[in-house]
């Protein structure tokens, strides 16, 4: 499924895949035909409230087979803010010790942070300029006394770096492992080493209002102090079901066309850096769709914006002209030059030829941008 | 303390500025000890970045004064 064309062009606006996807057809069949069937309240006992149930039932069975997880622990959240505050608050019997990895989402930060400002012991554990975790940092943090809640991802989002899980998994034996699955659920196969996973929906072509948290021992984990009936008495009494069985219908039918998409970014990594001087990738991409380029000389929003007017859909990691002038983590945490970082994710769909009209573009946007900033010799 | 050859004020501009001036500070000039002080926050993440994709030795790099040491590529 491509991605909106903008007036005039091709299929070009589709690269920004990892931002979200537009809803497919089948997304939108599911969620007009859900909700007229399934707007009560799944907790009634009359027939319009058992219809909700059946239908939330389903949709979370569907979810749960995804995940491989019983679907009696998988919960759906309203926005990731959330999900990740179960996740990180979900451990039970003591109060929670964070290990959470340098590259992890800028929310799942922020709510380290916010945990740490109470009092909860958190470790940031680096990682090398690849973006994985740096293993000694990772053995110490978890060295020291109790049971650690410790936070990673699959692939990192912004970079396409893939974590070694089976390692981590293995050197954090005993601890909670909670994993973000964003970059890949939907996309790519998710791995089985996590105690909690969580992504949103939107990654996969469902609505908003929908992010999957998926729980392996409720005894051992559950978010929230003292479980109710089901769904650990976090999950909403009232859920969207309509969106939420818009979500498990467009898991089920997962868009084909991810696979082929590792051989257009390997085109692309090898086309964009041939052409153009000074160009990087940054990380070491494992995922199929992703990758970050960082180009000398270059704002990075500028290169964004000449993009866009040729019709390109790409998202940055730095805002060298916006007030915060705060560099991406990610990029401040492999050590990669953050100016003019420019990330470019593929939706289902994209070819060769569109990869290489994108690098036609590119190259004269970055010249043009050199030129003008007096970078053009250098 | 090695004194060095050049010094690049990039103070007070934004990315991309101070590693445009250090970039053009060391051309055509291999070997060239370049001290960049510059306060944005993403310098202390580019420079360093810039030295590893342009072959350069980073000499000294001391984020609380805004202050880099950069030896040239070649001489």
């Amino acid at each position: 499924m491509a991605q909106p064309s903008p007036a005039g062009g091709g299929p070009s606006a589709g690269f920004d895949s990892a931002s979200g996807m537009p809803p497919s057809p089948t997304t939108l069949a599911a969620l007009s035909g859900a909700w007229p069937a399934a707007w009560a309240d799944p907790g009634r006992r009359y027939p319009a409230g058992r219809e909700a149930r059946h239908v939330l039932d389903t949709a979370r069975a569907a979810v749960a087979r995804a995940w491989g997880a019983d679907p009696g622990t998988v919960l759906f959240a309203p926005d990731r803010a959330t999900a990740v505050w179960w996740a990180l608050t979900g451990h039970r019997g003591t109060a929670p010790r964070l290990v959470v990895g340098a590259t992890s989402a800028a929310d799942v930060l922020r709510t380290a942070d916010v945990l740490a400002g109470w009092g909860a012991p958190t470790t940031v554990v680096p990682v090398d300029p690849d973006g994985r975790l740096v293993e000694a940092d990772l053995v110490a943090a978890l060295a020291a006394a109790g049971p650690a809640t410790v936070v990673v991802e699959q692939a990192n989002l912004e970079i396409g770096t893939v974590a070694d899980l089976a390692r981590i998994r293995a050197l954090s034996a005993g601890h909670t492992l909670v994993v973000d699955q964003q970059a890949v659920a939907g996309r790519e196969p998710l791995r089985p080493e996590w105690d909690v996973a969580f992504a949103d929906a939107r990654m996969w072509g469902g609505p908003p209002g929908v992010t999957v948290v998926a729980v392996r021992d409720p005894a051992r984990f559950a978010p929230a102090a003292a479980p109710t009936d089901g769904h650990c008495g976090v999950e909403a009494t009232y859920p969207p079901v309509p969106l939420i069985a818009a979500a498990g219908l467009a898991l089920e039918n997962p868009d084909p066309g991810w696979a082929a998409l590792a051989e257009v970014s390997a085109h692309l990594r090898a086309t964009v850096c041939a052409r153009i001087t000074d160009c990087a990738v940054v990380g070491d991409p494992g995922l199929g769709y992703l990758t970050m380029f960082t180009l000398l000389y270059v704002a990075a929003d500028e290169l964004v914006d000449a993009l866009g007017r040729r019709g390109w859909a790409v998202a940055s990691g730095a805002s060298c002209t916006s007030d915060t002038r705060r560099p991406h983590h990610v990029l401040v945490a492999v050590g990669a030059a953050t100016h003019g970082s420019l990330r470019v994710s593929l939706a289902p769909g994209a070819t060769r030829a569109d990869a290489d009209r994108f690098c036609d573009d590119l190259v004269a946007v970055v010249a043009a941008g050199r030129a003008a900033a007096g970078a053009g010799d250098l | 303390m090695t004194e060095p050859d050049l010094v690049v004020d990039a103070r007070g501009l934004r990315c991309p500025q101070p590693v445009l001036l250090l970039a053009r500070a060391a051309k055509d000039r291999p070997g060239v000890l370049v001290e960049v002080c510059a306060d944005d926050p993403a310098a202390a993440t580019d420079i360093p970045a810039w030295c590893r994709m342009r072959g350069a030795e980073l000499l000294v790099a001391d984020e609380t004064e805004g202050r880099w040491l950069v030896r040239a590529p070649g001489g």
